[in-house]
């Protein structure tokens, strides 16, 4: 039974929380945000401690941390957890400069920690499933790829809206496009983007060039109206075929009730978030290696920051440009 | 009134569906068509149950031809039918650059014939309602949509007698799509193209980073990058998002599938929309009458002005500003 502490109490807490709580080898034995630990754990009515401070609790009874708060926490974090011997579930991005990426990297290896980021994207059926697709040959050598990502803005917590703290939608949410193209598709070269910004409404366009010589485009958005749902959509053609994935289809069941229904469940045994959090256990328990490793999140890092000063300069930027 | 109408050259493949429309419109009189090579003509004609003209023939019996030569030789077409005071209706691009599109608009003005180019989405019913409604999405922040067909082959593929790839082919419906619906131009383009589904001579690859005049960033992927075997002939939607909402045009959303084990076998995928081909040829009717084109020869050369810019940026690594 690995006994986690979860550093954080917003969206994402929340999230893993939910699936911690059915799984058989992990547990949630401690909390520490801030303000709001001991809200949380009495809103969900968890057994586990609280803490405000981060570290106080990797100092009680904890074996591994996950790591849910804002992503400029991510570094010292990492590294006091790290100090302890303590094995790391973080949330991507892994961190908003590559200085703080590489020191992560550096402390999980030199303490031999297990290190999974959360680039959750890689445990979600669809676009698992996708990239096994590309993979075995489904559509030939790849031509074009269509990567796109829109929500409303995320005002559950202020530190979004505050570009030095999260990097904006091309850092923020792009990544997980970033992360995923560079997966599936293979290593991008080069990226040109475009942004909005204006206040509750935030986009980024990025085209991308693999180094394969495929050309990508990744569109994402936080600027649906309030309310809506985060809507994603995945194409990639080659000489051989074209794959579509578009998220809002595939829904297995709906049910219309008269008044309030309840929400439903994953329409899967397992989901994404899930199977993330399975593989953080089964990469601390020695049976798989991680499969999101501190070198893919670095990478998928790089684009993500060649995509903004691209969107800075004008001009488009060369990842093996992105050294610091 | 009823209008003699004509196609000149049926080298596009877009005469086949013009040649249908002329013979089912009431106020339409289908004189024939011309092509320079007889035996593409004749078949043409006979498959299609019209009369086989040479070029002065048809001219002297038409009231308006519709342009479906190869992009090369449209200025050479449009050129004769003001020569012979015959109205156009050009197909897309009206020529192969902007100082040719404004060339060829001068001498129908000179002619005194009116000249109106193909641009079917103005006519797309959808497209028209989201022009009604555009002001309710406050101010422009982003733009991103799509055109994408199959490989045309022939003589699209033959740089000499298209002009270009699928820059040339692709660009031009969903940039004057949006001139035409925000009443703002295309001021910078950032183009990456490149030759990923065949190894034709010219680009099939066509994703187009671009900003409007007033800062608007507009993504577009015009790419021949749809399987010959893909349900439709292509896509062609927009979305368009601003300060207090989103507008999602799918201009072909209307249709359904068949799937057939019997030959043809496969999947088709059949529209049952209002025909924008058939709307844009009431059009030129009218315009034939006296009303004012459709799509003026301006319009044209300011999406041939994006065009210019698009190889311009592909060939020099960075953006380009629009020519206008």
């Amino acid at each position: 039974m690995l006994r986690v502490g979860l550093v954080g109490s917003g969206f994402m807490a929340r999230t893993h929380l939910e699936r911690y709580r059915s799984m058989d080898d992990a547990r949630v034995v401690a909390v520490a945000s801030p303000n709001t630990a001991a809200d949380f754990v009495a809103e969900h009515g968890l057994d586990a401690d609280t803490f405000e401070d981060a570290t106080t609790m990797m100092d009680a009874d904890v074996d591994a941390v996950d790591v849910c708060s804002p992503t400029p926490t991510h570094r010292p974090l990492v590294e006091a957890a790290a100090a302890r011997d303590l094995d790391v579930l973080c949330e991507k991005p892994i961190a908003l400069t590559l200085e703080d990426a590489n020191a992560i990297a550096r402390a999980a290896a030199d303490a031999g920690i297990t290190l999974l980021v959360g680039h959750v994207l890689r445990f979600f059926p669809d676009y698992a499933a996708i990239r096994r697709s590309i993979a075995d040959g489904a559509v030939g050598e790849v031509g074009t790829v269509r990567a796109r990502r829109v929500s409303p803005f995320p005002d559950w917590a202020p530190w979004y809206a505050d570009a030095d703290r999260s990097g904006g939608v091309l850092h923020d949410l792009a990544i997980h496009e970033f992360d995923f193209c560079r997966w599936a598709v293979g290593d991008v070269e080069r990226v040109f983007a475009r942004e909005h910004r204006s206040d509750g409404n935030h986009r980024g366009l990025a085209t991308l060039v693999f180094e394969s010589g495929a050309v990508g485009y990744v569109d994402a958005g936080w600027d649906r109206p309030p309310g809506g749902d985060l809507t994603s959509e995945f194409e990639v053609a080659g000489d051989e075929g074209l794959l579509e994935y578009d998220g809002a289809d595939g829904q297995p069941l709906a049910i219309d009730t008269r008044g309030d229904g309840e929400p439903l469940p994953p329409p899967v045994e397992r989901d994404g978030y899930r199977r993330q959090l399975d593989a953080f256990v089964d990469a601390v328990e020695g049976r798989e290696e991680p499969a999101v490793t501190a070198e893919d999140a670095i990478e998928a890092l790089r684009i993500s920051l060649a995509a903004r000063r691209s969107a800075a300069s004008g001009e488009s930027v060369a990842v093996s440009e992105v050294v610091a | 009134m009823t209008a003699r109408l004509g196609i000149g050259s049926v080298a596009h493949l877009h005469a086949d569906a013009y040649a249908e429309i002329m013979h089912d419109l009431d106020d339409v009189e289908f004189v024939g068509v011309a092509d320079r090579d007889d035996g593409r003509g004749r078949d043409f004609a006979a498959e299609h149950d019209t009369a086989f003209h040479t070029r002065g023939g048809l001219l002297d019996a038409a009231d308006g031809v519709v342009v479906c030569s190869t992009n090369a030789d449209r200025g050479e077409w449009i050129r004769a039918a003001a020569d012979a005071g015959v109205n156009v209706l050009s197909e897309k691009p009206l020529g192969t650059s902007a100082a040719e599109a404004r060339e060829l608009t001068d001498v129908c003005a000179s002619a005194g014939v009116a000249l109106s180019v193909a641009m079917p989405l103005r006519h797309s019913v959808p497209a028209r309602q989201a022009r009604e409604r555009l002001d309710g999405l406050g101010d422009l922040t982003a733009l991103s949509g799509a055109n994408r067909g199959h490989f045309p082959g022939g003589w699209f593929a033959d740089p000499e007698r298209s002009g270009g790839g699928a820059v040339m082919d692709h660009t031009v419906h969903l940039v004057d799509l949006v001139h035409w619906l925000t009443g703002t131009r295309v001021a910078s383009v950032y183009a990456e193209t490149a030759t990923r589904f065949t190894d034709a001579a010219v680009e099939d690859v066509n994703v187009l980073s671009m900003e409007l005049e007033d800062g608007t960033p507009f993504l577009l992927d015009g790419s021949w990058s749809k399987p010959d075997e893909w349900e439709s002939w292509g896509d062609a939607f927009l979305e368009v998002t601003g300060t207090d909402g989103v507008l999602s045009l799918d201009c072909f959303a209307q249709r359904f599938r068949v799937t057939r084990d019997e030959e043809p076998s496969g999947v088709s995928a059949v529209f049952y929309g209002t025909d924008p081909n058939r709307a844009m040829l009431e059009r030129f009717v009218e315009t034939i009458g006296g009303r004012g084109p459709a799509t003026p020869g301006q319009d044209a050369s300011e999406v041939l002005a994006v065009v210019d810019a698009a190889y311009a940026s592909a060939a020099a690594g960075e953006p380009v500003e629009v020519d206008h």
